[in-house]
């Protein structure tokens, strides 16, 4: 499963939550790209959990979410962009 | 390790317990070719970097981890200049990557090696172990 969408729209917010409803819980990585840091990680069990992740950042940051029960290197994350 | 204060440097924002650093905060991940970093200026200081990174929602006790320039010539990085994705104009226009040299990126490629894995085998410890957090 993988996506890019830059805001959590309707369509979006079913892919959360199909995500959500799938895979939870759901490891969610926070990156900063070229903004001279490291991510940040958050574990989260719900999409309100996630919600108040995503209601923090600000344009720019990418969000990698994982399930936590398929951590494989090969397994695909989705993808968001704020 | 002390750091004369006109010695070049560029900087980093990490997270700092206690003026520890955590670990992890010098690895480059897979597919990126530059480790991003920001000069040292006086305008924009490290005040308004860190208010930048936070602004885009870095979170945590965030600190400037300084990194000597000797430092980084010696693991044979180069100083790229390229924009930063901050909210902040100012900051970003002191963005700049850490990126192997081209001999040595060729090297790896004919090796089938990662560069982001070279970089946290060779590079991420000395980067982490010559790092000081600004006060």
């Amino acid at each position: 499963m993988k996506a890019m969408i830059s805001a959590v729209s309707e369509g979006q917010r079913k892919l959360l939550h199909d995500f959500f409803e799938e895979k939870a819980p759901v490891l969610v990585e926070v990156r900063f790209p070229r903004m001279g840091t490291s991510p940040d990680w958050y574990l989260c069990d719900t999409e309100a959990d996630f919600d108040s992740v995503w209601e923090r950042l600000g344009t720019g940051t990418e969000i990698h979410l994982h399930s936590v029960w398929d951590m494989k290197d090969e397994a695909k994350p989705a993808i968001l962009a704020r | 390790m002390m750091m004369e204060s006109e010695e070049e440097a560029v900087l980093r924002v990490v997270v700092a317990k206690r003026g520890k650093i955590r670990a992890g905060e010098f690895r480059l991940r897979k597919g990126e070719v530059g480790f991003s970093l920001f000069l040292r200026t006086e305008a924009p200081g490290p005040e308004a970097i860190l208010e930048a990174v936070r602004a885009a929602g870095k979170q945590g006790e965030l600190a400037i981890a300084e990194l000597p320039m000797s430092v980084l010539r010696d693991l044979g990085l180069q100083i790229v200049p390229t924009p930063g994705g901050t909210p902040s104009p100012e900051v970003n226009a002191i963005h700049v990557e850490a990126r192997l040299g081209r001999l040595l990126r060729l090297w790896l490629w004919f090796r089938r090696i990662e560069t982001a894995t070279y970089f946290n085998e060779r590079c991420a410890p000395r980067l982490s172990s010559s790092a000081i957090v600004r006060d």
